[in-house]
């Protein structure tokens, strides 16, 4: 037994050592607008593994899988601004009265990887799937249908008005009908590149999609290295082992500013932390309780020490990025205005507020936090807890302060207030039969203009009423070595490889 | 010897659905809903539900467990839900890089028979001290920390060795290091004691008496005698080795079955968290069945089968 | 061994001066333990109490109050000296839990599988055989994963293959005790069993036992260590050694000392253990 196990793991390491000897001596070069004789090659380290390249199940919604979905395959739009989209497979689109219903015109040119084109059929048995699978992605289309008419034409519908699909649909990727339930570990799309080799949890290698209807990517050989732990990320980038990744945290900038060849850049960002005080908890009732717990912690302090370069005062409880921002009173660090608004609501000094997290990134911000509170005699007691009973006692309210970041996906008020702020929802302990009104109005018109009114308005309701404390918008690091051109960073951590390619390491 | 390979057998069947039923009641009576975790905060209570009927977690434990002995023994190990992928395949292929490391461990922590068997040979020496006083703080040191700082030495200051990751010969060196670390320590305490008990015998004091030197004396009679509880103790242990090497792998980002056991708990991926373990203990099992053999080999007193 | 050392012998064995090397490991380990009982008394640390602006200080640096932090701060500005002890006490509580939880079990079962044989001793016996052969600390990830975290859950995790070695133990000894003519003499007078296995028998196993717990005390620091190194062990509110070193994992290029010091600190502690335990080892022990 032993042996054999000794041969093979021998074997595996010479396999592994040639593939690195030939990404080293490879001089093959991209296509004219490449110049010059750089390999086209690109190695990548992902912040989140890559386990999974199926788009529509349970880890869809993973980073990693998002990233990946993004260079395979294709989605019906894709947005590029505050509630303005552009088609990718989609040449033309258009809503009814009510947004119940959305016509998507498809473009005619657009071919799968194995050379079949991309149908009307295609676009509903993936849409089908997503319902099928139930997974991560299922909950954004509760009560959707679609179907074909013609070859390139489809219809979705939706029971209650949905003003906010194009956002949706953003993540919404299209394979096949054809191989719906082929194995995933070499999809087919019809994205810009083509998968060559996939190790679960480890590496994904891409090879260019030549027949890419916006046109073969530069890269001739993209790999995404799934490289989870923060310190083996750097050091890879620091030994030239990769050369572009994202998500770097603040404290890990020092270590990588004395190299001259790597150049840090910041997205948009879109991630607001949000810490909901339970309204239904103890002592969490009153608004003006919760605005004061919040007017105790000095925020700009924390920031400015924890996150000098990420991190931001927030001043709405969504980014400016998104459709429904709308800026908000700041709230001014004052312990001793927090102190005396708690003495005159009788805040309970006994009463221990249960914060809870995931997240490890959040332990030292939550220890800031109940570090402050301690200072005007609130006690605080931050728990880090386990994703998966994070995820139950979320949901169950089991919690009196809970750390998240959130993002608005799509880019639209409706998939974060809409969503998560109703009465409804029970999710923040908050109910407001006011705010209740305006998410619905704002949900069942099309009109853009309107809708961003109706939000900013919600938008006020939330702050004001301290659902949350909403303290900083969260903006990432990106870090690629200055060989790597043409990157345009993504507000949503999932970068576009196909416009890259790789100049001279001078330039 | 038929005896000897019913018993092994029973023992061994025993480990293994031990381990699987240990595993599968702790993971259902832990908190954590693994249908919440497949769909997600905003599913509706009706979905939720279906998902549990559709992984048969709504119905009772007993029903459960006896639909889980049914699909271990037909191979049927179900399909990781965050993968995609059947469980046992995902874990197979992470296993030659576990069992990569691991055997450069064990061969690395070899040194440790050299260093016990000559602080046994010269027990009470300087030599002895040095090497148990050696032995004693490297067995004492937490691994992940005997790693992280070889990271911070190796990797950081020196920048000799690479810190994470696979790829090259060179990536090998300081997470096998880290692994053999507590075993090399293992290994040098069982020789040496079992050495020096060696020594102690008639047959070594009558060498010594017919004016054999040290050396030809610990050569020529004492390793081989001392060589069995070496062996024995050594493979009762690999199962502490293959436990060390979850917590390297998560240390050096090492792509093998312990890092992948590791997400799998904090995914609820049950799956695999029920593979990995079984195989663990299957491999377990085998290497004390090895020992059993080398140590009949080794020692013709030892005979198979006998004793309790 | 006694019997050995008496034989006049050719090869000169000298036995190490095991008293002096035991009264030091004895005095070092007081010290760990005063420190962790006394220690949080006389330094005010608060793990909760942050102070962002003086993060990541190195050793002998002074604060932006003029304080000094003499072993420096760590990611989220918190003093490391106060971590170190209150990290003392933590490891120590926990080593002595897990220890007398296991102690209890497997003393129990390990008596009462010797002493009743049959089918009593063929089952635990079995039970035995399978938490000896699977890796303790494999259980305890996926148990300390699977639960919220406490101390209470760690303290179980690790308990759960630890007892097996004192059960073997005891086991072994009360099937050899249980021939002795004092035993066999307070059977026939019809001393009930459980009087009987308490006074009889237990006082002659604990010697060995005693020597046995050194050892599992060391390895349940160390094991409490990896399981917090990996996330799996404490609430962050608990301060521990290794939660403090994979904290100090992502500092390890601008503040080596967040990682180093703890580490240093168990090591310590784990060797004074042992070299206590192999003297109990040689005094009181048996050879297994």
């Amino acid at each position: 037994m032993r042996p054999i196990r000794l041969r093979r793991a021998v074997a595996l390491a010479a396999a592994t050592v040639s593939i690195v000897g030939l990404v080293g001596c490879s001089t093959t070069t991209g296509g004219s607008s490449a110049g010059g004789d750089v390999p086209q090659e690109l190695a990548v380290a992902v912040w989140t593994p890559i386990e999974n390249l199926d788009p529509h199940g349970a880890s869809a919604m993973d980073n990693g899988t998002q990233v990946a979905a993004k260079a395979i395959f294709s989605a019906l739009v894709r947005a590029v601004g505050k509630g303005e989209f552009e088609g990718v497979l989609a040449e033309s689109w258009k809503a009814n009265e009510d947004a119940t219903e959305w016509t998507f015109t498809l473009r005619n040119n657009v071919k799968f990887s194995d050379g079949t084109p991309v149908t009307s059929a295609d676009v509903v048995a993936s849409f089908e799937r997503i319902l099928e699978l139930k997974g991560a992605m299922a909950g954004n289309f509760a009560g959707h249908k679609a179907k074909a008419s013609g070859t390139n034409t489809v219809v979705i519908t939706a029971k209650d008005p949905d003003p906010a699909l194009l956002g949706k649909l953003i993540t919404f990727y299209v394979t096949p009908a054809a191989h719906q339930n082929d194995g995933w570990t070499k999809p087919i799309g019809s994205g810009p590149f083509v998968v060559e080799q996939f190790t679960p949890g480890q590496s994904l290698v891409l090879a260019p999609n030549p027949g890419y209807w916006g046109g073969k990517p530069a890269l001739n050989r993209l790999e995404l290295r799934s490289i989870g732990e923060m310190a083996a990320r750097m050091t890879a980038l620091k030994t030239s082992e990769v050369d572009l990744t994202w998500a770097v945290p603040d404290d890990q900038l020092p270590g990588l500013k004395g190299n001259s060849d790597l150049v840090v850049e910041k997205d948009a960002g879109n991630g607001v932390i949000t810490m909901w005080m339970n309204g239904s908890g103890k002592g969490l009732k009153e608004a003006a309780v919760r605005r004061s717990l919040w007017q105790a912690v000095d925020f700009a302090t924390i920031i400015k020490s924890l996150f000098p370069e990420t991190g931001s005062v927030a001043n709405s409880v969504v980014t400016s990025n998104v459709l429904g921002y709308a800026p908000q009173t700041p709230v001014r660090y004052d312990p001793a205005a927090a102190k005396k608004a708690l003495d005159d609501a009788g805040w309970d000094y006994d009463q221990t507020i249960r914060v809870q997290f995931s997240q490890p990134q959040f332990q030292q911000f939550a220890d800031a936090v109940a570090s402050d509170l301690a200072k005007i005699g609130v006690k605080v007691e931050p728990t880090q807890k386990e994703a998966a009973v994070f995820l139950q006692d979320l949901l169950a309210l089991n919690w009196d302060l809970n750390i998240q970041q959130l993002g608005t996906a799509g880019f639209d008020a409706a998939t974060n207030l809409g969503r998560l702020y109703t009465c409804a929802a029970k999710r923040t302990g908050y109910c407001n039969p006011d705010l209740d009104d305006l998410l619905a109005q704002a949900g069942s018109t099309s009109d853009t203009a309107k809708r961003q009114e109706l939000y900013a308005q919600a938008n006020k309701i939330i702050w004001d009423d301290a659902v949350g404390m909403y303290p900083m918008f969260v903006q990432n690091l990106y870090v690629r070595n200055k060989s790597v051109q043409g990157l345009a960073i993504p507000p949503d951590l999932t970068p576009d490889f196909s416009t890259i390619r790789i100049g001279n390491g001078g330039s | 010897m038929t005896r000897y390979a019913l018993r092994t057998a029973a023992t061994g069947v025993l480990i293994i659905f031990g381990a699987a039923t240990l595993v599968f009641f702790i993971m259902r009576i832990a908190p954590g809903d693994q249908a919440l975790v497949l769909l997600g905060p905003d599913a509706t209570g009706a979905e939720v539900a279906a998902a549990r009927t559709r992984l048969g977690l709504d119905q009772p434990l007993p029903i459960q467990y006896w639909h889980y002995l049914t699909q271990l023994a037909t191979l049927d190990f179900g399909e990781s839900y965050r993968f995609g992928q059947p469980a046992f395949e995902l874990v197979l292929s992470r296993l030659p890089a576990s069992v990569e490391l691991t055997l450069v461990a064990t061969v690395i922590a070899m040194s440790g028979v050299v260093l016990g068997a000559l602080a046994g040979a010269y027990r009470g020496r300087w030599i002895d001290r040095g090497i148990s006083g050696f032995a004693l703080t490297l067995y004492s040191m937490p691994p992940f920390w005997i790693g992280i700082m070889l990271i911070l030495v190796m990797a950081l200051q020196l920048r000799l060795l690479p810190s994470a990751g696979t790829g090259t010969p060179a990536h090998i060196v300081l997470p096998a290091l880290t692994l053999a670390a507590p075993f090399t320590a293992l290994l040098t305490r069982i020789t040496r004691s079992s050495v020096a008990d060696t020594m102690a015998e008639p047959y070594v004091q009558r060498a010594y008496a017919k004016g054999l030197s040290t050396r030809e004396v610990v050569t020529g009679h004492v390793v081989r005698n001392a060589a069995t509880p070496v062996v024995t103790v050594g493979a009762l242990h690999v199962s502490t080795l293959l436990g060390g090497a979850v917590i390297v792998e998560s240390v050096f980002t090492w792509p093998g079955l312990g890092s992948l056991l590791v997400t799998a708990v904090a995914n609820r991926d049950y799956s695999i968290v029920q593979v990995a373990v079984l195989l663990i203990a299957v491999i377990v099992v085998c290497c004390n069945v090895a020992a059993d053999l080398i140590a009949a080999r080794l020692d013709p007193r030892v005979r198979l089968g006998a004793g309790a | 061994m006694s019997a050995i050392t008496a034989r006049p012998r050719l090869w000169p064995v000298r036995l190490r001066s095991t008293p002096t090397v035991a009264a030091i490991a004895t005095v070092v380990l007081v010290g760990y333990l005063l420190v962790g009982l006394i220690g949080p008394l006389l330094i005010a640390y608060d793990p909760v109490a942050t102070s962002v602006a003086d993060r990541l200080m190195p050793i002998g640096a002074v604060r932006a109050d003029g304080t000094v932090a003499v072993l420096g701060t760590d990611g989220a500005g918190r003093d490391m000296l106060g971590q170190l002890v209150y990290g003392a006490r933590t490891s120590i509580i926990i080593g002595i839990s897990v220890v007398a939880a296991c102690l209890l079990v497997g003393l129990a079962f390990g008596t009462l599988a010797g002493y009743l044989a049959g089918w009593t001793d063929v089952a635990i016996s079995r039970l035995i055989d399978i938490l000896m052969a699977f890796p303790g600390i494999l259980l305890a990830i996926v148990i300390a994963g699977l639960f919220e975290r406490s101390m209470l859950v760690v303290i179980l995790a690790l308990s759960v293959a630890g007892w097996v070695g004192f059960a073997r133990l005891a086991r072994g000894l009360t099937l050899s005790l249980r021939e002795r003519p004092w035993v066999d003499a307070a059977r026939l007078i019809g001393v009930p069993t459980p009087v009987l296995i308490i006074r009889h028998i237990i006082p002659f196993v604990i010697g060995p036992v005693t020597a046995l717990a050194t050892t599992e005390f060391a390895g349940a620091v160390l094991s409490e260590a990896g399981l917090s190194f990996l996330g799996l062990g404490l609430p962050s509110g608990t301060v521990s050694w290794g939660q403090v070193i994979a904290n100090g994992k992502d500092y390890l290029d601008t503040a080596w000392w967040i990682s180093a010091l703890p580490g240093l600190a168990l090591t310590g502690l784990v060797v004074s253990t042992g070299l206590l335990g192999d003297h109990l080892t040689q005094r009181l022990g048996t050879s297994r």
